[in-house]
């Protein structure tokens, strides 16, 4: 009876999985002989329906297993597992190394994205009854252009407290409050909002002194944050101080910090402010929170809001922009959908899709890693598990090692990242603008051991149940086991994927970098060596600059309306008689003394002299630029006219360079250069130093300045200084973004060596045959190496654009002058990258390649 | 059911095991409970009485050979011990007191 019919496959393994193992051969063996013997008398149709039922009615306590946990759970078990792991740890020296840095890399990162999601979420929790507090917000639909806004039109808060039953409290924060209290001389400044009474019903804040409510009893007292308190009065009482503006202050309150999404130093009354007139176009610093009753739904509340907002903009003119107002709740509000005019800091719903992206991308990577590490090792420990289970241990046990020796890897892993968080948290804190809670934060740190739990499970769960269902026989089986690891071209996919996520990141960083070094390196079209920017006030500038002509390191002095190379531009519409319509172009306004200072080149003409008599026409040097722009040629361009709204200019001079504003700001080369025809009473004094003796030039410059303002606070700012700050903002956000990079470059190589390692594994008796039959070393490790190649090709196919492509999109869109991107400022990142990954790599397998083939084809 | 009570199907089933003698295993006993009582036992069934009847000490196995229709597997043999016997015949003699406590007219109107 050469019988290939079976019992049904499925119900066989369904039944094989449920029984009890005890009673598994003879009850599995009757099933089998009813099964034959009814083929023979009813047909196996009849036989096979017959086999499912009776599985079925085998689902019965009797038969079942029993799930013994406490063999699990059992303490000495969990210390031969912590041993077994430790001892493997050491062992493998390599693998421990590349696994932990993975781990670390990624959960360094993540703790600090996890951070900012979780102290975004936990802002405002202080607040009774926070479930029911919202902020009124404006969604603005302009030309077809729809954009949300935290902030409501004044007048709102009055309509809805008439119109719209259903809110217990209302109140309105307006964020334009700025208070001076004068500290050493100088004034200090504290911004802040005003509120109404409201407000402390609503909101909850700690009172560290004083009395809030005080504030609303007249309109000249204010409460200052405790931060400002310290900053100020340095651990003095400060209430019942004056401010310079006469207000008295009340009250100190906690610092919002962390705290709330509201941002104050200080909190004044609102009456105190001046109104801005009936204008419901006039958004800009208004806020409307509102607590709701507890008999309300959100849904209803809404459509009375949106009715009203009908009602409101059909009042208004046609044309203008249509407001509709709508309920935020104020859990989470900083993730809220993209809100212009936000109080607080907002990364809006992109930047919470991206933070929590990319750490779960991190980590997905690290976890894949140490998956795909361990699994190449399959090979070594197929033995040593098979040795185990020979010796008794069962499938569960096996498990729990495994799992239990990838928790002390990613521990390490949090360990180290950790550590890294811990001394970059402060760093990063200063750099970011969000909120940031310190690590001393006990509920921060529940959530960063859960995140390391759930990291180290996904990791280990694949390797352990592979590893766990391992069969004894398979050991003594001559095939391979080698081939039994399924999911191979996931694998290679994965890999792929990392490495083509780390070429993109490296060849968009080589190039923000280079972008960043050629706008510093950028001519400005102006000189800024020993150039001393000078604070002062329009009524004193004449005279400061009367008196710094007597000190002998100076060589000119200039007052300008906004400085070249670092102030945002200022622009101005102009026109040439004929032309039909304006050109927009930026302007600086300066006087006869610019050349002397900041000496710009000039192609043509002559620069500005003192002009005795009022004339019809301001004197303008001009960018060859805006001449194109404009379409005049440049022999005919001196004595031109060009009309502005007022006032009619004659060019006088064309700059050889034109003269750049702001550099991380996208503006093109036309500019213009205006005559203030006499000496400017506003602007910035900008001095240019000579000798050498700077010391004692800058002693004489704050004695004079000191001279004409007894009390005030001298400040002197050297360009090239400002100009680094300027440039400041770039370096932090490079800085991030090279930290980011350079652990998913660091992921993706460990990930390299983890699939090449598994290859040259995979292939050491292919390797000893062809070493017997006479290979040489480059010809192996060229094999080796081919899989590595191959990806790394197409991941540089892939990354190279989408990375050029962002970068010209997002980056070089948004500077004055973009990088000019040649094919090698692209490659030499990718080229870099590649290099790196096959350094690692062939280090690595070199131990493979070098085997000796009497060793590896011994036992063949 | 806990300690010694013997339910109907249990009896059934020691009963079956002592008929078929040498060669009570599951298939054999599944199909003479079937041929003498006309009910459909289900092998689950049967294997949880046997459960019960083996904790009590009624009955014992041990494996057989294997044969080929049985994918290599054993059969398991069971045999009545002693206990199981003596439970028997209590069961018997408890039937059968009853039975003659039971009025002669009564019978004759279940006989009909």
């Amino acid at each position: 009876m050469s019988n290939p019919v079976t019992p049904p496959k499925f119900w066989a393994k369904l039944f094989k999985w449920l029984c009890n193992d005890s009673f598994y051969e003879e009850l599995q063996g009757d099933l089998e002989e009813r099964f034959y013997s009814n083929i023979q008398e009813k047909g196996l149709r009849k036989a096979k329906s017959q086999y499912k039922k009776e599985v079925i009615k085998m689902i019965r306590p009797s038969v079942l297993k029993s799930v013994k946990r406490s063999n699990f759970l059992r303490l000495s078990l969990f210390k031969i597992h912590w041993t077994l792991s430790v001892r493997s740890l050491r062992r493998n020296k390599v693998f421990s190394l590349v696994t932990t840095l993975g781990f670390a890399a990624a959960i360094s990162i993540s703790l600090f994205l996890i951070n900012l999601i979780y102290s975004g979420y936990s802002l405002d929790q202080q607040h009774n009854n926070l479930d029911r507090i919202y902020r009124v917000a404006t969604k603005a639909s302009d030309k077809g252009e729809t954009n949300i806004y935290a902030s409501t039109p004044f007048e709102l808060k009055a309509k809805v407290a008439e119109e719209v039953p259903g809110f217990e409290l209302l109140t309105h924060v307006n964020r334009t409050l700025i208070i001076s209290l004068q500290r050493n001389d100088s004034p200090i400044y504290l911004n802040g909002i005003y509120v109404d009474e409201n407000f402390f019903k609503v909101f909850n804040f700690a009172i560290v002194s004083g009395s809030a409510p005080d504030i609303f009893k007249d309109r000249n007292s204010v409460i200052i944050t405790q931060e400002a308190s310290q900053k100020l009065f340095n651990g003095q009482n400060p209430i019942g101080k004056l401010t310079n503006e006469g207000q008295i202050i009340r009250a100190v309150i906690e610092s919002p910090k962390n705290k709330t999404h509201l941002k104050f130093e200080v909190i004044g009354n609102i009456d105190g402010l001046a109104l801005p007139s009936q204008n419901w176009e006039y958004r800009d610093r208004n806020y409307l929170y509102g607590r709701i009753a507890t008999n309300i739904d959100l849904k209803t509340l809404d459509a009375r809001l949106s009715s009203l907002s009908t009602s409101i903009n059909e009042e208004r003119p046609q044309g203008q922009a249509r407001n509709d107002f709508f309920l935020q709740p104020i859990t989470g509000i900083m993730f809220r959908d993209g809100v212009y005019n936000e109080i607080g800091s907002s990364v809006g719903q992109e930047g919470l899709i991206l933070f929590s992206t990319l750490s779960i991308l991190l980590v997905a990577m690290a976890c894949f890693n140490y998956t795909n590490l361990s699994l190449a090792r399959a090979l070594q420990r197929t033995k040593e598990v098979g040795v185990r289970k020979v010796a008794g241990s069962t499938p569960l046990q096996i498990f729990s090692q495994f799992i239990i020796e990838t928790f002390l890897f990613s521990g390490l892993g949090f360990l180290v990242g950790l550590g890294v968080y811990v001394y970059y948290s402060s760093q990063i804190a200063d750099l970011i603008p969000f909120p940031f809670l310190e690590i001393s934060d006990y509920q921060i740190i529940l959530v960063f051991t859960g995140f390391a739990v759930v990291t180290g499970l996904t990791a280990g769960i694949f390797p352990a149940m592979f590893f766990s269902r391992i069969s004894p026989l398979s050991l003594f089986n001559k095939q391979s086991s080698g081939g039994k690891l399924s999911l191979k071209g996931i694998r290679k996919l994965l890999v792929g994927g990392q490495i083509t996520v780390s070429m993109f990141c490296i060849v968009l960083l080589s190039l923000i970098i280079d972008q960043n070094k050629s706008l510093r390196s950028a001519p400005a079209g102006v000189q800024t060596a020993q150039l001393l920017v000078i604070n002062s006030t329009p009524e004193t500038v004449k005279l400061l600059i009367a008196e710094f002509e007597k000190i002998a390191g100076i060589s000119s002095s200039t007052v300008v309306s906004s400085l070249p190379v670092i102030d945002f531009p200022s622009n101005i519409n102009v026109i040439k008689k004929g032309m039909s319509d304006t050109i927009k172009t930026r302007f600086i306004n300066a006087d006869e003394n610019f050349d002397n200072v900041f000496r710009p080149k000039l192609r043509l003409g002559s620069f500005f002299t003192p002009q005795l008599a009022a004339s019809d026409y301001r004197d303008i040097v001009v960018s060859t630029a805006l001449l194109q722009k404009m379409g005049i040629s440049e022999s005919e361009a001196l004595g031109t006219v060009l009309n502005g709204e007022l006032i009619s200019y004659k060019i006088i001079g064309i700059l050889d360079q034109t003269i750049s504003a702001n550099p991380l700001i996208k503006e093109d080369e036309s500019m213009m250069l205006i005559s203030s025809n006499q000496q400017m009473d506003y602007g910035r004094l900008v001095l240019k130093l000579e000798g050498k003796d700077l010391d004692n030039t800058l002693n004489q410059i704050e004695t004079a300045w000191l001279g004409i303002f007894p009390t005030g606070n001298f400040q002197a700012e050297f360009m090239d200084s400002k100009l680094e700050s300027t440039f400041q903002d770039m370096f932090n956000a490079i800085k991030i973004i090279t930290y980011i990079g350079g652990c998913i470059i660091l992921i993706s190589i460990l990930g390299q060596l983890g699939m090449a390692l598994f290859n040259a594994q995979s292939k050491v008796k292919e390797i000893g045959i062809r070493k017997v039959m006479g290979a040489d070393i480059g010809r192996i490790i060229r094999l080796i190496l081919k899989s590595t190649t191959n990806t790394i090709i197409l991941a540089a196919l892939l990354a190279t654009p989408a990375a050029y492509f962002v970068f010209a999109n997002f980056v070089a869109a948004e500077v004055r002058t973009p990088l000019h991107v040649t094919p090698w400022l692209l490659l030499k990142g990718a080229f870099g990258l590649a290099l790196l990954v096959l350094i690692v790599v062939t280090s690595q397998t070199w131990r493979v390649a070098t085997l000796n083939p009497a060793k590896s084809l011994r036992n063949e | 059911m806990k300690g010694t009570y013997l339910g109907e199907f249990q009896e059934i089933v020691l009963l079956t095991i002592l008929v078929l003698a040498e060669n009570a295993y599951g298939i054999t006993i599944q199909d003479e409970i079937g041929k003498r009582t006309g009910r459909e036992v289900s092998r689950g069934a049967l294997h949880t009485a046997l459960t019960r009847i083996d904790e009590k000490g009624y009955i014992s196995s041990e494996y057989g050979g294997a044969t080929a229709e049985r994918g290599g597997r054993r059969k398991r043999y069971y045999q009545v011990t002693t206990l199981g016997k003596k439970a028997l015949q209590e069961a018997k003699s408890v039937r059968d007191d009853l039975w003659s406590a039971v009025p002669k007219v009564a019978i004759q109107q279940i006989q009909g």
